[in-house]
């Protein structure tokens, strides 16, 4: 490869109606990433190029872009013969690559990202134990570089109470820090988390491979519905209750169970029609050995 | 071809005409698909989060179902086969796991060795089938039918759990379509999650998701969709209406089951395909293909 042909985003809000697309031809150098590429384009063909940097090593999350339409950070993405290159989606373009950050900088800060500690510890320098710190360590590595916000569909569409992926693994962080002593259920719920689709977009966008559902949110999910009574606690409950009674779920015995009234209500005319089709089974199908998974649950039951 | 079936809660139920074209076409092909004795629901995200002891070991007792038999497990839901996936990789890669769950399953003198491959219908049907076999059976190719592919999120993400479709740049549904003789047709949307799982809680989350890529694959000029997903299926079709609603859109895309639409290709008739059952009518697409 002896060049790179960049497409690169272009817009200034302030002066273009819409976006435009420039095409740049950078001679291609060993081992040259994105990074380098828009650096060759600022410093030697076009100085007006905006985009962020900072550490170029994977520290400071500010060099987020989209690479081929994949969010990437550009200091580590190897340079390829054809790029297009544009800015991470679901947040306002400042200029060019360069997004607006600040008001997920804000949601995070809403939810009070440091330790609260009500007790001091016994002893100076405090005793940590590495186990205690299993669950937190991994979450310790967030750079904040935004890429699991520009590929989450629930940010996508700035679904109302939903603070997104970034806001999450703060939280997280904090609630499963041994240390910490604020009950922070509150915050979980202003947070939206339950708004979470679990689609696993964010864990396939985190460039620190961040186990965002499994590590982050579920573990927001355990501790919030062993606290709260809410419908997500209840839809929740619901699953695990009528796999136990059944072996299966009959979805419509679920959505009967866990909807509001004025959901169920709403939701007449439209299970008459599912009803129509024969999609609805009033009554659920069970699993013939029901026997073994009694079993099973209580040999479960007795070991805790 | 032998393979163990795992059907699911939702083709027992909701989506019956699933699991009914999923057994013709498999005849049709060769595929022989052994019945298990009653495994249970996947728990979906849900139980792992509210039971995960429960949640692992009759994940295992289903797997060990499998293994029993010498066979590999064919899925044909995205969540099933995401979860099972999940489940399997990490029996087979924590020993003191894998002892822990067996410990309980021996009480039902059940045991599992982490011997078996969890795979969806879709990789079953473009490899182990292979595409030249499928060809073979199609006596009506869907030329002309320009179809949007929608993955849902769960047969793509996580790729370490899944492994068969890159994640960024996924060809399978594609593929499929292309055998089938239809045109795929791209659309940003494809890759998404529905928003299935927030349905009982967060309905008009789910709708508003919904909403939106059909109406993408409808701008992107697509004449049907298909899924392999069952879950996928019911949002994209059974609340195709509601979510027009929510969105203020008038989108009117019928949804095939990814066995509905071989089938069809296949030659096989609306009647065989349960195509009744579908909520948003096939009929227009029948009409295209000149089959009515």
């Amino acid at each position: 490869m002896e060049k790179v042909t960049a497409r690169v985003f272009r817009y200034d809000p302030s002066t273009d109606d819409t976006h435009r697309y420039e095409t740049y031809e950078v001679p291609f150098e060993k081992g040259m990433r994105v990074l380098g590429v828009l650096m060759y384009i600022q410093e030697n063909v076009d100085t007006s190029l905006a985009f962020r940097y900072s550490c170029r090593r994977k520290r400071c999350g500010s060099c987020g872009v989209l690479v081929n339409g994949k969010p990437r950070l550009a200091c580590m993405e190897e340079a390829k013969a054809e790029m297009v290159i544009e800015p991470l989606p679901n947040l306002p373009i400042v200029r060019d690559l360069v997004v607006e950050t600040n008001e997920y900088e804000e949601r995070i800060e809403s939810i009070r990202p440091y330790l609260v500690r009500k007790k001091q510890p016994q002893r100076e320098p405090e005793k940590l134990l590495p186990g205690n710190f299993t669950a937190v360590r991994p979450l310790n590595q967030c750079i904040e570089c935004f890429s699991c916000t520009s590929v989450c569909p629930v940010n996508g569409i700035q679904w109302e109470g939903f603070s997104g992926p970034a806001t999450l693994i703060q939280l997280a962080r904090r609630m499963l820090d041994p240390r910490d002593d604020m009950d922070r259920i509150p915050d979980a719920g202003k947070a939206g988390f339950e708004h979470c689709v679990s689609c696993y977009a964010c864990v396939n966008a985190c460039p620190v491979e961040i186990g965002i559902l499994d590590e982050v949110i579920e573990k927001i999910r355990k501790k919030y519905i062993e606290k709260e009574a809410s419908l997500y606690g209840k839809y929740n409950r619901t699953w695990g209750d009528l796999v136990v009674k059944n072996g299966l779920v009959n979805p419509f015995t679920l959505m009967r169970r866990v909807s509001t009234f004025d959901q169920l209500l709403s939701n007449i005319l439209m299970g008459i029609k599912f009803f129509l089709k024969g999609r609805i089974s009033l009554k659920g199908k069970k699993i013939p050995n029901m026997d073994e998974i009694r079993t099973i649950q209580k040999v479960i039951g007795e070991k805790r | 071809m032998k393979f163990a079936y795992y059907p699911g809660c939702s083709p027992q139920s909701t989506t019956r005409e699933l699991d009914v074209v999923t057994r013709k076409i498999a005849k049709a092909l060769e595929i022989e698909l052994v019945n298990l004795n009653g495994p249970a629901c996947c728990g979906s995200v849900e139980m792992r989060v509210n039971d995960p002891d429960l949640f692992y070991a009759l994940n295992a007792r289903t797997l060990a179902m499998a293994e029993r038999q010498g066979l590999d497990l064919l899925t044909i839901c995205d969540t099933c086969q995401l979860v099972l996936s999940q489940v399997n990789r990490s029996l087979q890669k924590d020993g003191e796991l894998l002892d822990k769950i067996n410990q309980t399953l021996s009480e039902v003198q059940v045991k599992y060795s982490g011997g078996v491959k969890v795979k969806h219908l879709l990789w079953i049907l473009l490899t182990d089938v292979g595409p030249e076999r499928i060809k073979r059976k199609i006596k009506f190719p869907l030329t002309g039918l320009k179809v949007a592919p929608f993955y849902g999120c769960h047969i793509l993400r996580p790729k370490e759990a899944l492994g068969f479709d890159d994640p960024d740049d996924p060809k399978s549904l594609e593929d499929f379509i292309r055998i089938c003789g239809g045109e795929p047709v791209d659309f940003p949307g494809k890759m998404e999650c529905c928003g299935f799982h927030n349905l009982p809680y967060d309905p008009m989350l789910a709708v508003t998701l919904t909403g939106k890529y059909l109406q993408e694959a409808s701008k992107a000029g697509a004449h049907c969709m298909v899924t392999p997903c069952p879950l996928c299926f019911t949002m994209l079709d059974g609340y195709q209406k509601e979510a027009n609603k929510k969105i203020g859109s008038q989108v009117n895309l019928p949804v095939f089951h990814l066995p509905q639409l071989l089938g069809l290709a296949m030659g096989m008739g609306k009647d065989e395909l349960m195509l009744k059952r579908n909520m948003v009518s096939a009929d227009e697409v029948l009409r295209k293909l000149g089959r009515v």
